[in-house]
Parts: C-alpha cells; sequence; structure tokens
C-alpha cells in the first residue's frame, strides 16, 4: 500500500462525501462547503497520480497534473466566492438583513 | 400536523440514505476504475523536461502553467475575473444599502493595529519573494497573488489601514490587468514570431516574470474584492465588546 | 499553404476578440457597451470567415507552437464553424436588443457588458478546443458568467435560482473533471485527437465516460437533471434567457459529443446511446406538459427548451455507427442551429411582452395587449419553428430525423419525434391563439395601458425569428459544404 494508493483511496472518499454533501444537505452554506470538499477530492486523485517514482534517478512529478491542480484550485476558489455572495445576497433580499447561514 | 411531518421527516431521511448509498456505489466504482489502471501512463513528464530549455524558466510547474498551457492559464483567470465583475459591483446592482468605502468611527484595538502595521508590509514581501522564486522553485503569480491577497484581508480589519477599493477605472485596470497580460503577450507573440503566444524564445523568462507580475496584482486584487463583497463593512471585531 | 495558415489564425483570434472586448468594456465603465458590441460584430465577421475556410476541410493550430499533448491544439471542423457562427449571431443580435433594455450606464449595464463577451470567448474556445482540461476551464468560465449574468435581474427569486444552478454546475463541473482526473492517468495524454487513437473500452474510460455525461447532461439539462433550469431561465433577464437557452445548453451539449463520439467511441456503445434516447423523448414529454400547463410566459418557453434539448439526445442512437449516421449528424446540428436562433428570439418577445404589459401571465395576454407586430410575429415564426413546421429550420431538422430514423429503421424514433411535434403545437398554440385575439378590441373594450418598447427591441426579436425561417431554406447549401470537407465525428 503505497502512497499513491492512500492518496487515491482517500480523494476518491473525499469525492464520494462531498457529493453527498452538494445533494443531501440542507443549509445553502454546506452545499457549497461540500462541493469544495468534491473538489478537494478530485485534485488529491490528480496530483495521486502525478507521482513518478523512479524517472532518470530523481523522483519529480508529473508537472502537467501538477499545474492542472492549481488551476482547479483557483477555478473552484472563485466558484465558492461567487456562491458565497450569493448566499449573502439572499439572505438580504430575504431578511434585510445579513446573516450568517446557521 | 404532527403525522404529516412525521412522514415528511421519514421520506426525506429516506432520500438521503438512497442518495448516501448511491455516493457510496460512486465511490466503490471510482475505486475499481482506479485500481484497474495496474500500469499507468507516465504523463507527459518526459515531453515537458524535453521542452522546458526552451521554455523560459527551471522550474516545470511554472513552464507548464505559463508556456506551454498559457491558455489555460488565462483562461482561468478569466474565470476569476468573471467572479470579481460579479461580486465586486453587485452590490450596486441589487440596490442593497452597503456602505463600502465609509469607515465607522468603532474603536478598535491597539494589538490588531500594530499586528496589521508589522504584519502586512511582511507579507506584501513574502509575496513577492514567491512571485520571483517561481521561475526556479515552487512558487509563482497565484501563490504570490494570494499572500498579497491574505495580507489586504488582515489589513481590512484594522480602520486605519483598511484597503480603499473606490470604483474607478485604475481599480477595473488592476483587476483586469492578468488577462489582459496574457491576451497581449499572445498577440505581441503573433507579431514577433508568427504564432500565437509563442514567446520568442530568447527573452521568454523576460515576458513569463512580466505576464506573473500582472497575474499577481489581478489575483491578489480580484480576491480581495470578492472577499469584501461578502465582509459586511460596519462588522469589525470590537474590542469592547 | 499560406491561405490555409491564414484562416487557421482564425481560431485564436475568435477567443482573443470577445475576451478582449470584455476586459475593455470592464474598465471603461459606462461607454464600455460600445466597445462591447463591437467586439460583438468583429466576432461575427471573424465567424462568417471560418464557415467560409472550413469548408476546404478542417482547421488546426497548435497555440505557442508546442505540439499536442504538450501544448493545447484549437480545431474547427464544419460542424463547430456553424455552431460558432450561431453563437456570433445570436450574442449580436441579443446584444442589440440589450442595448435598449438596460440603461446606459447604470450599474447592472456596465457589469452586463463584461460578461457577455466573457460569455461568448468562453463558447468560442469550447467549440474550438482540443484539449480535454481546456474544455473543463472554458466550461467554468460559461458557466459562473451565466450565473453572474441571471442575477441581473436582481430580485430574490433571480439569485435563489442562480444559487441553484451554482451548486448544479459545480457538482457537474467536479464530476467532469473527475473523468478527465480518470482518463489522465490511464493514458497520460489529454489531446483529443491523441486519444481518439488510443482510447478503448477499459474500466477506467467506462467510469471516466459516466462520470464526465453525468457532469455535462446536468449541465446540459437533460431530463431528469433539468430540474434547475426553468426558475433559472425564467427568472433571468429576457436576453440572458435567450443567451442561455439558445447557447449555454449546446456549448456542453457539444463537448458532450466530442466526447462520446471521438474520444471514446468504443466505450459508448448502442446501450447507453438508446438510454440518452430515452432520457431524450421523456424530457419531451415532461417539457411539452409542463409547458402547457405554465401560467407565465418565460416559464413555458423555458419548459420547451427542457422539450426540444430532448430531441438532441434522441438522434444519439442513429450517431452510432450506421447507415443513418451522416443525416443523424445534419439533424443534429440543424436541430441546434434552428432551436438557437427559434428560442432566442422567443425569449426577446417575451421580454417584449413582459416590458409592455407589466407581466408576463398568458392568460391575461390578449392581442391588443402586444407591443407591436414585430413581436407577435417573432413569437409566430419562432413558435413555427419549435413545431416544426416548413419553411422553417425547425422542419428542416425534423424532415432529417425522420428520414434517419425511417433509414435505421428506428420507428419509436420515428413515432416520438411526431408526437413531440404534436405537443409542442399544444403549448405553441396556446401562446399564439392569445396573441392573435383581438375579441376584446373588437369589443370595443379600451386597450390596456402599455409601456413603450424600443423598435431596436421589436426588430431583434424579428431578426432572430427570420433566421429560424430562413434556415429552412438554405439547409442544403449550408450542410452540404460540411460533409465534403470531412467531418471529425464520421470516421
Amino acid at each position: 500500500m503505497n502512497g499513491t494508493t492512500i492518496f487515491t483511496v482517500c480523494g476518491i472518499l473525499l469525492f464520494a462525501i462531498g457529493l453527498y454533501g452538494a445533494l443531501a444537505a440542507r443549509p445553502l452554506l454546506r452545499r457549497i462547503l461540500a462541493a469544495n470538499i468534491m473538489g478537494n477530492g478530485v485534485f488529491m486523485v490528480l496530483v495521486a497520480g502525478a507521482y513518478l517514482p523512479a524517472d532518470g534517478g530523481a523522483a519529480t512529478g508529473d508537472p502537467v497534473a501538477h499545474a492542472l491542480v492549481l488551476t482547479g484550485i483557483v477555478v473552484a476558489v472563485s466558484a465558492t466566492a461567487l456562491g458565497l455572495q450569493l448566499v449573502c445576497r439572499l439572505h438580504e433580499l430575504a431578511s434585510g438583513d445579513r446573516e450568517p447561514d446557521p | 400536523m404532527d403525522l404529516a411531518d412525521g412522514n415528511d421527516e421519514r421520506a426525506a431521511r429516506a432520500v438521503r440514505v438512497v442518495l448516501a448509498l448511491g455516493c457510496g456505489v460512486v465511490a466503490a466504482v471510482l475505486g475499481w476504475a482506479l485500481a484497474a489502471d495496474g500500469s499507468s501512463a507516465a504523463g507527459l513528464a518526459t515531453e515537458v523536461r524535453a521542452a522546458l530549455p526552451r521554455s523560459g524558466v527551471e522550474h516545470p510547474v511554472t513552464a507548464v502553467l505559463l508556456n506551454f498551457r498559457a491558455f489555460d492559464t488565462m483562461l482561468e483567470l478569466a474565470v476569476l475575473l468573471v467572479v470579481a465583475i460579479a461580486t465586486g459591483a453587485t452590490a450596486a446592482v441589487g440596490q442593497i444599502e452597503t456602505r463600502p468605502d465609509e469607515m465607522p468611527a468603532a474603536p478598535s484595538s491597539p494589538l490588531l493595529e500594530s499586528l496589521v502595521h508589522d504584519l502586512v508590509p511582511f507579507a506584501i514581501l513574502v509575496g513577492a519573494y514567491l512571485l520571483w522564486v517561481g521561475a526556479y522553485a515552487p512558487g509563482g503569480a497565484f501563490q504570490a497573488g494570494a499572500m498579497i491577497a491574505a495580507a489586504g484581508v488582515l489589513a481590512h480589519f484594522s480602520p486605519r489601514f483598511r484597503p480603499q477599493v473606490p470604483d474607478r477605472w485604475p481599480t477595473r485596470g488592476i483587476l483586469v490587468l492578468g488577462t489582459a497580460a496574457f491576451a497581449f503577450a499572445a498577440l505581441a507573440a503573433l507579431a514577433l514570431t508568427g504564432v500565437y503566444f509563442a514567446y520568442p524564445v530568447a527573452r521568454a523568462g523576460a515576458w513569463i516574470l512580466a505576464i506573473e507580475s500582472a497575474a499577481t496584482a489581478s489575483v491578489a486584487a480580484a480576491l480581495y474584492v470578492t472577499f469584501r463583497a461578502i465582509m459586511p463593512a460596519d462588522r469589525l471585531p470590537d474590542a469592547q465588546r | 499553404m499560406n491561405a490555409a495558415a491564414g484562416a487557421s489564425l482564425l481560431l485564436p483570434l475568435l477567443v482573443s476578440v470577445p475576451l478582449l472586448g470584455g476586459l475593455a468594456s470592464f474598465v471603461l465603465g459606462g461607454r464600455g457597451r460600445w466597445v462591447a458590441v463591437g467586439a460583438l460584430a468583429l466576432n461575427a465577421i471573424l465567424a462568417a470567415l471560418l464557415l467560409a475556410a472550413t469548408r476546404a476541410g478542417p482547421l488546426g493550430y497548435a497555440l505557442g507552437d508546442w505540439p499536442a499533448p504538450l501544448g493545447i491544439t484549437l480545431g474547427a471542423d464544419g460542424m463547430a464553424a456553424l455552431f460558432v457562427a450561431v453563437s456570433a449571431l445570436v450574442t449580436l443580435v441579443a446584444g442589440t436588443y440589450s442595448l435598449a433594455y438596460f440603461a446606459g450606464g447604470s450599474a447592472t449595464d456596465r457589469v452586463f457588458w463584461p460578461l457577455w463577451c466573457l460569455l461568448l470567448a468562453a463558447l468560442n474556445t469550447l467549440f474550438i478546443t482540443r484539449d480535454l482540461f481546456n474544455a473543463y476551464v472554458g466550461i467554468e468560465v460559461l458557466g459562473l458568467s451565466a450565473i453572474a449574468l441571471v442575477t441581473l435581474a436582481g430580485d430574490a427569486g433571480a439569485v435563489r435560482a442562480a444559487l441553484r444552478y451554482l451548486l448544479v454546475s459545480l457538482v457537474g463541473s467536479l464530476c467532469y473533471l473527475m473523468g478527465v482526473a480518470l482518463i489522465y492517468r490511464a493514458h497520460g495524454v489529454l489531446d483529443v485527437g491523441a486519444l481518439a487513437g488510443i482510447s478503448g473500452a477499459t474500466p477506467p474510460e467506462q467510469v471516466a465516460l459516466a462520470l464526465m455525461s453525468a457532469g455535462l447532461l446536468l449541465k446540459t439539462a437533460l431530463f431528469p437533471l433539468h430540474f434547475w433550469l426553468p426558475e433559472a431561465h425564467a427568472s433571468a433577464p429576457a436576453p440572458v434567457s435567450a443567451a442561455l437557452s439558445a447557447l449555454v445548453l449546446k456549448g456542453t451539449f457539444f463537448v458532450l459529443l466530442r466526447l462520446w463520439f471521438e474520444v471514446l467511441p468504443a466505450t459508448a456503445g448502442p446501450a447507453a446511446a438508446t438510454t440518452e434516447a430515452v432520457l431524450g423523448a421523456a424530457a419531451i414529454a415532461w417539457g411539452s406538459f409542463m409547458a402547457a400547463r405554465a401560467p407565465r410566459l418565460k416559464r413555458l418557453v423555458a419548459y420547451s427548451t427542457v422539450a426540444q434539448i430532448g430531441y438532441l439526445f434522441l438522434l444519439f442512437p442513429l450517431l452510432e455507427a450506421g447507415p443513418a449516421q451522416a443525416a443523424a449528424l445534419d439533424a443534429v446540428v440543424y436541430f441546434v442551429l434552428a432551436h438557437a436562433c427559434a428560442k432566442a428570439a422567443m425569449f426577446l418577445a417575451a421580454g417584449n411582452v413582459q416590458s409592455a404589459a407589466g407581466h408576463d401571465r398568458i392568460d391575461d395576454l390578449r392581442g391588443d395587449a402586444l407591443p407591436g407586430a414585430g413581436t407577435q410575429f417573432a413569437l409566430a415564426f419562432a413558435g413555427i419553428s419549435l413545431i416544426g413546421l416548413p419553411p422553417t429550420g425547425g422542419f428542416a431538422a425534423k424532415w432529417m430525423l425522420l428520414q434517419g430514423a425511417a433509414e435505421a429503421g428506428a420507428w419509436w424514433l420515428f413515432a416520438v419525434a411526431l408526437g413531440g411535434a404534436l405537443l409542442a403545437a399544444v403549448y405553441v398554440f396556446r401562446v399564439l391563439a392569445r396573441s392573435f385575439d383581438l375579441t376584446s378590441m373588437l369589443a370595443g373594450r379600451a386597450a390596456p395601458r402599455l409601456a413603450r418598447v424600443s423598435a431596436c427591441r421589436e426588430w431583434s426579436a424579428l431578426v432572430l425569428a427570420l433566421a429560424s425561417l430562413a434556415l429552412g431554406l438554405v439547409a442544403g447549401p449550408l450542410l452540404s459544404g460540411i460533409h465534403g470537407a470531412g467531418f471529425a465525428l464520421i470516421r
């Protein structure tokens, strides 16, 4: 059971848990956070596959996979930010007061 | 009434159980799929290493992000820009009462003030270092931008040092700077070397540094503007509470 | 050779022009709308040039001169060129509509134009990219700008609909990305062309196809994953609804087509295709049923989109290798083109009705409550195209579908398509009967007080409706050039 397998399994579990949360949870904030966790799961699966044990002596990672994950993180942050801002706006419009989600 | 609520509760719980089972199946299927690729391909590491000398930087991830797959990075900055446009301005669009630039005369802790006063310049310096070191080691525009945005968030909590974000063209220009730098570099490369996004090999390192600097400013500005839209200006840590 | 090299330059320009237009319009603020419209017009010219250039053969461009799979390549065949062209047309005309719809210089207007241009840039990216991960980033730009545009309506209903759309979009994109991760770990490349040669039907590919399809179907709103669409498309401002129904759904649909028939053709077998067709049939039935019951005009048009998307998936079994593949491909392309023009026209006309009467309740709609003849004819022509009566583009698309179904012997598809046309007639005539109903005016009752709707808005709706009419007349020449040039999907 090497590092790649452990991280891959963790990534899959995060993906499944996040998927469940995004679909089944009721508070909007929790669903957005669950989608974030889903994203982390995907990134972990990508990075776990990027480890190359012995390629000409030095153990380097596959740089393209790392670049993909970096891009993915920025995209996930952006989407989360938009979601949070919409939640705030919904609360303001609905109740005239900015309250954080319970 | 109670019975109806009970039924609703039971129905909701049944749905959740079904969803949980479904997600369990998804996890199992994924595990099966990923276990089955015994001889996984090596990825593109060899191609990247072969092309690295011509890319202008020494760190392979930076080379991929800023040169080989620069188109992706340009679109990724566009994603950040879309969110900054949508959130930074929507306060006015929805006609919600906000006072983003009014500083309330709330007392604030001297500890916070001195922390901000000492940490923020240091954070900006670290950000600049991260930007520069990206050519040789892990680092680059996004890490630096995040660092500087964090400095901005820290400064936000102190009324004396809170950054001003006027809705005038210089502010909007900084938000746009990263994507624009990529787009203009691509077109300039087209004019100089005849191929879109093909930086001149001799000066590629300088081009990449210029684009990354612009991107750092954009990322920091976009993250801060977005944070500010979520953070109400009148709710601050009050030392007296 | 020089001509081909020059022509393939169109590909990166098709992304740069709307992108730079969006950036400039954001920085300029109040006067940004004119820069944006200029960018839309320039994009339309580039799209027309691309259409002409792809008649000779598919175009390709390696960005940065890095060969795939190291770098990202762009490519366009005849089908992609047609999709780019219809996007250019709809965004330009709906953009002209928006000049009159939003007050110039207002906060909404200053946010609308950059987002509109970035939406177009994302659409063009999706149609011409040959890289799976690049498609993911394009899908994200598309989705987030669409969501931001929905919120411009300003009310709580729009924000709620936008939030649901956002969650759906996020889950869908992440499922797609997990699929990309699986494919990359299995094959080590992300380029569509490279994958087409080496893909098989191994477990990672099967699961990847399932996940990516689930994500893309969620974003293309195929029944039963359509639940987010009616609210989102009905609460958005009229030009945004037009772009959402006409174009945004087709962007992810195009990625799905490439995925199924070019990247993983061995995995996407007849059984999966038949499942899609069954869901498509269900979409047609459900969407038409809900449209017939909808109390408000924009909601009716949104449910009509749910139904029309079903037709696209009805064609999937025919697209599998077989005698009807060419006809089915023609039909898919034509459905997209005709639906884009007709649905956009309908939403723009519905926006006119709502602005004029102050509401869009269908039961209270009367012949003299329409702002003008332009809106009336737009509703009529667009409605006829949705039903599929000659000589509209919708008729041409359905004709090709029926031809393909007959060739392949898939009589149940034949029946569903005809049934769908009848169902569409039910809800379309529901609107048209009201809009042509002059009994109250003839009875001498006073006309309701209407707000003025500018001629620009009437003309925009009419132009798109006439386009959907014209598509029926030029079907032959438009599609013939494609087959000669080599559709990448047909192997």
